[in-house]
């Protein structure tokens, strides 16, 4: 429990600031729109928001991020339930058993479910960041360049081979990243790459810019292609939240799912859906009423909304100890932490201690602030549903033009948004995921550097990545995840043809 | 649709590898010690975009021959394959000449008009009236004028 003195700092750090709390509470409204509005995303969120809080002193503006990730998660609840259409990807499972439970009467009580199973599952997810990041920081701290590089390579080979039967594009998109990243000039040289003698080019891609193009132009483009539908219901907070022994009985699918949505979370790319996915699964597996699932049993909503928004927490894990972002939205908390000067990585528990344990209190108080403004707000956000997408989308694409040329008053960042958005927009027309793009960006020096650094070390021996321990495991880990997906799809192709040999040669028998 | 795309895009990616494949290659790859040097990567990048981007379309072209006679499964959309490619690139073309425009017109006049256009582009067939253009213009232009305000004078980005 050595993380109770730094928290309650920090706790009494933000608890002494009234902007601080305004401003999370104000991220945790905007995050609560963004996820209640299907096509928008907590990705576009955070990162129409950077912009906003370049006024802010850092810590401020982190905890607005923050609150508004947090926010969006639980808000993706509202349409699943009421339209069946999940605010947020990650909200598609909610959608199983709340939007039958709202046709049978009850979208206030799966609403409430939801609402609380999110709480719950934040604060579980919260307790295993402040106790595992500190822990898994100092351990990081012990690497040396080779370990460095290799964690780097994969994160890259995890999110390349997490898309199914996607193997080549992931790794293709992931090496297109890598390209990215190294447009400028050489870190140690010096020496131009891609840069044509042009001083813009010299001074490389930005993160942000290029976040932007990729992940939210494309997203943007998608939600064009949403239908819209009005949302047609009584809105009554009687009857919101469960009684005690309603809420006993849901309480180890909460716990279960939150520590599924934090494991979840942790690895890279996995997301919130994957989490909600598996957590559904198991609940219906233990559950007593399991032939209600899918027909509207609380069950269901409770494991869907714990265990996205258990993802929050694990997906801050690698974010603050290794600098390797959980999801698309750690991403863009990545290039905002960055904007503000802080760079996340092991060292920033020792560095930037007091920031870290501000961020992390900021955490909490945007959890509970969940609950507040999931109550007061429940009727606002039902009317969220009903903004014209013709007047929407367009106003997002200005926000995303203006944020991008802000963030340097550079024009170079505005085209470098407005090629890698086209790119992302006809990549993901050819199913080639833009998440691997983005993470190849955000790891691709790390992993230059390291390896360079590591090779130096050892005189430009490369046995040294197989010869230290760590190292070779991470290594060993990552192959594996490269091979995986080659060897399931190479069982699907001849298990059964295999079975068919083996009854053929029973019934000759 | 996604067979036609996969092709542009891995000619594309072809393409535009072996146009960086010069600057690439007349870059040092690895250093007196047998390290890696600044040419490593780029020359890397090179070599595995081409591979990978016709390894991609290679496993578009089995999947399409594989599955031939069956309806192509586009599931991301809710909207036929014509209507995203056109509406798609028109925004983007939109976008493009709003950027071009900015600096000619002030970001006032030149969003809202990107606004304008985009919304009435978008503008659903039951709400295509002069009503309903007009709320949509008006929109734009208070929300441009209200973001422009907000950047200048709130957080003293200089929006020209």
């Amino acid at each position: 429990m050595e993380f109770l003195t730094p928290l309650s700092e920090g706790l009494g750090t933000v608890l002494s600031q009234p902007t601080a709390l305004l401003l999370i509470l104000v991220g945790v409204i905007v995050g609560f729109t963004f996820g209640a509005t299907p096509g928008l995303t907590a990705t576009m969120g955070v990162a129409l928001f950077i912009p906003l809080t370049f006024p802010l002193p850092g810590e401020i503006a982190i905890s607005m991020m923050i609150g508004l990730y947090c926010g969006s998660m639980a808000g993706g609840a509202i349409p699943a339930i009421l339209l069946n259409i999940p605010g947020t990807p990650s909200a598609v499972v909610t959608t199983l058993d709340g939007h039958p439970m709202a046709r049978s009467g009850q979208a206030v009580r799966a609403y409430g479910w939801a609402l609380i199973a999110s709480v719950v599952g934040g604060l579980i997810a919260w307790f295993a960041l402040v106790t595992i990041a500190p822990a898994l920081a100092r351990l990081a701290l012990r690497l040396g360049p080779a370990e460095y590089a290799a964690i780097a390579f994969l994160g890259m080979t995890i999110i390349a081979s997490i898309v199914p039967g996607q193997l080549v594009k992931g790794t293709l998109a992931a090496i297109i990243g890598v390209g990215l990243s190294v447009v400028g000039l050489d870190q140690i040289t010096g020496q131009g790459r891609w840069t044509f003698d042009t001083l813009p080019l010299m001074r490389g891609i930005n993160i942000m810019p290029a976040l932007i193009g990729l992940l939210v132009i494309p997203e943007l483009l998608s939600s064009i292609f949403q239908r819209q539908v009005q949302a047609q219901v009584r809105v009554t907070l009687r009857g919101m939240f469960p009684n005690l022994p309603e809420l006993m009985g849901q309480s180890v699918n909460m716990l279960r799912s939150a520590l599924i949505g934090v494991a979840i979370g942790i690895v890279p790319a996995l997301g919130g859906s994957v989490g909600s996915l598996i957590a559904y699964d198991q609940a219906k597996r233990f559950a007593r009423d399991k032939h209600m699932y899918g027909k509207g049993a609380p069950g269901g909503v409770v494991a869907s909304e714990a265990a996205n928004n258990g993802v929050t927490g694990g997906a801050l894990i690698p974010l603050l100890t290794l600098g390797i972002p959980g999801d698309t939205v750690t991403a863009m908390l990545l290039g905002g932490l960055m904007i503000h000067g802080v760079q996340p990585g092991p060292r920033l528990f020792d560095t930037s201690g007091e920031l870290v344990w501000m961020i992390l209190a900021s955490t909490l108080l945007a959890t509970v602030a969940i609950l507040i403004v999931g109550i007061i707000g429940f009727r606002f956000f039902v009317k969220v549903l009903d903004v014209p997408r013709h007047v929407l989308v367009p106003a997002l694409f200005v926000l995303a033009v203006v944020g991008t040329y802000s963030l340097a008053n550079q024009w170079f960042d505005v085209l470098v948004m407005l090629v890698l958005g086209t790119f992302g927009f006809c990549a993901s027309l050819a199913r080639i995921p833009v998440y691997p793009m983005v993470i190849g960006v955000i790891l691709g020096p790390l992993l230059e550097s390291e390896m360079r650094r590591a090779l130096v070390i050892s005189g430009g021996d490369w046995s040294t990545f197989v010869t230290r321990p760590v190292s070779a495991t991470i290594l060993a880990v990552a192959l594996a995840a490269l091979l995986m997906p080659l060897l399931f799809s190479w069982r699907e192709k001849h298990l059964p043809r295999r079975k068919e040999l083996n009854n053929n040669f029973t019934e000759q028998k | 649709m996604q067979f036609v795309t996969s092709f542009l895009v891995t000619i594309f990616l072809v393409v535009f590898a072996g146009f960086l494949a010069g600057p690439a290659f007349t870059l040092p790859a690895y250093d007196a010690q047998g390290g890696v040097a600044a040419g490593a990567l780029p020359q890397f990048v090179v070599v595995a975009v081409v591979i990978l981007a016709i390894g991609s379309f290679v496993a578009d072209l089995r999947r399409r021959v594989r599955s031939e006679g069956e309806a192509e499964a586009e599931v991301h959309f809710d909207a036929s394959p014509t209507r995203v490619v056109t509406i798609g690139f028109a925004v983007l073309a939109l976008l493009a000449v709003f950027l071009v425009a900015w600096p000619r017109l002030s970001f006032p006049v030149a969003a809202s008009i990107f606004m304008a256009a985009l919304s009435l582009l978008l503008l659903p067939a039951e709400q295509r009236t002069v009503r309903g253009a007009l709320v949509a213009v008006v929109a734009s232009i208070a929300f441009c004028i209200g973001v422009w305000l907000a950047f200048v004078h709130l957080l003293a980005v200089p929006l020209r």
